[in-house]
């Protein structure tokens, strides 16, 4: 007589997926928060701005074929959408907690700060993650031919406000 | 890096120093954000919710305090636009109609007018048949001697059951009588005749005052 086997039966691929995600999620969570950490210039914010995109990537996980940029494409989405509503939150955060707040002053980082979402986003992309232009587009949702006019146009204004 | 180390920099380097600090910097900067780890909010929550940290200081629970009434005053903008764009809408729609009726032209132009009826008494209503519509039109009086037509009454249509019709203005006493349009909701096609009209052979023609006629039909006015 062979052993018997208890399977689960609603879920039968749903450890194995939970697994999967799990990884992923392990692998991927630190770069996406430092990432929208340097977008948003909170800690807190970033953190929860990605999980919202980790929660939303797992609803569909099994459905997406990619889903490292699905995931960069959601973070930033919600980083940009963040970055124009909890503008005056970030402030107030900043001012009364020092959530955000560098422990050094950084004219570089305050200049980054004042840039537009696209530009700024570019540039962490760029010189942060290392991406290419065509993975930044990608990341972006834009056309790859706006990428490097926007980083252009940020290393000058960068250049201008630091003379 | 400090504000006068980095322009001080900035100043007597090229594109590629820049980039170098940029990088630098954002990897410096990146190193002092941790992230949370919430898998197993994620993987335990149903769906729907949301795994946002709770608000951890005074200044946090102040705001979040107020988050329901700033995503409630984040409607308020959309709703705004809707509502903008409706009364465009419907302003242009209005403009389209009221543009179109100062020409004394009504969606549906007729070859031919027919009064009903044909002679009538001063005070007397009449009805101008097949006209009407939403549109309002004008319609004016001309007495006709012979080969000599002069125009008389300027004439505004009104609804049979209006209580108080628009009454006919006296071209005589107010020769420069400008258009006079405006739109209404129900058809309109029963003229009044002035009380002081004299007996004769008129006219009566529709169109504005100051646009011309379109199309006359003769009209008897006898005696009461």
């Amino acid at each position: 007589m062979g052993t018997v086997r208890i399977v689960p039966v609603d879920h039968p691929q749903g450890d194995s997926n939970d697994r999967d995600f799990a990884a992923f999620y392990r692998r991927e969570l630190d770069g996406q928060v430092r990432r929208a950490a340097l977008l948003l210039g909170s800690e807190s914010v970033a953190n929860d701005a990605v999980h919202d995109a980790f929660v939303a990537l797992y609803r569909k996980w099994g459905d997406i074929a990619e889903p490292g940029p699905y995931l960069n494409r959601s973070v930033l989405n919600r980083c940009r959408d963040s970055g124009r509503r909890d503008a005056r939150k970030r402030n107030a955060i900043h001012r009364t907690c020092g959530d955000s707040a560098p422990p050094d002053h950084d004219v570089l980082w305050d200049v980054l700060s004042k840039l537009p979402f696209n530009q700024r986003a570019a540039i962490v992309l760029r010189f942060y993650a290392g991406m290419t232009e065509s993975e930044i587009a990608a990341s972006l949702d834009c056309a790859q031919g706006s990428v490097g006019p926007w980083i252009s146009r940020a290393l000058a204004t960068m250049r201008k406000e630091l003379t | 890096m400090d504000l006068a180390g980095a322009r001080h920099d900035a100043k007597g380097t090229d594109v590629n120093d820049l980039e170098d600090q940029l990088t630098e910097m954002l990897h410096g900067r990146a190193e002092q954000f941790t992230s949370t780890d919430r898998l197993s909010e994620i993987l335990e929550s149903p769906i729907g919710t949301n795994t946002r940290s709770a608000p951890h200081d005074s200044a946090d629970l102040a705001l979040a305090s107020g988050r329901e009434t700033l995503n409630r005053h984040r409607l308020v903008g959309p709703l705004l636009g809707v509502a903008a764009c409706l009364a465009i809408v419907v302003v242009g729609l209005a403009y389209i109609v009221g543009r179109d009726t100062d020409t004394g032209v009504s969606q549906t132009p007729l070859d031919t007018i027919t009064l009903d009826p044909t002679v009538a008494g001063p005070g007397d209503w009449i009805t101008v048949l097949g006209e009407g519509g939403k549109y309002r039109w004008e319609g004016y009086l001309d007495r006709v001697d012979g080969d000599e037509v002069e125009r008389l009454w300027a004439l505004y249509p009104t609804s049979s059951t209006a209580l108080e019709p628009e009454p006919p203005v006296n071209l005589l006493e107010q020769p420069d009588l400008g258009l006079r349009t405006a739109f209404v909701a129900e058809p309109l096609n029963n003229f009044r005749l002035p009380g002081s009209l004299t007996p004769g052979t008129y006219r009566f023609c529709r169109g504005s005052v100051a646009a011309g006629a379109e199309l006359c039909a003769p009209l008897v006015v006898q005696s009461p």
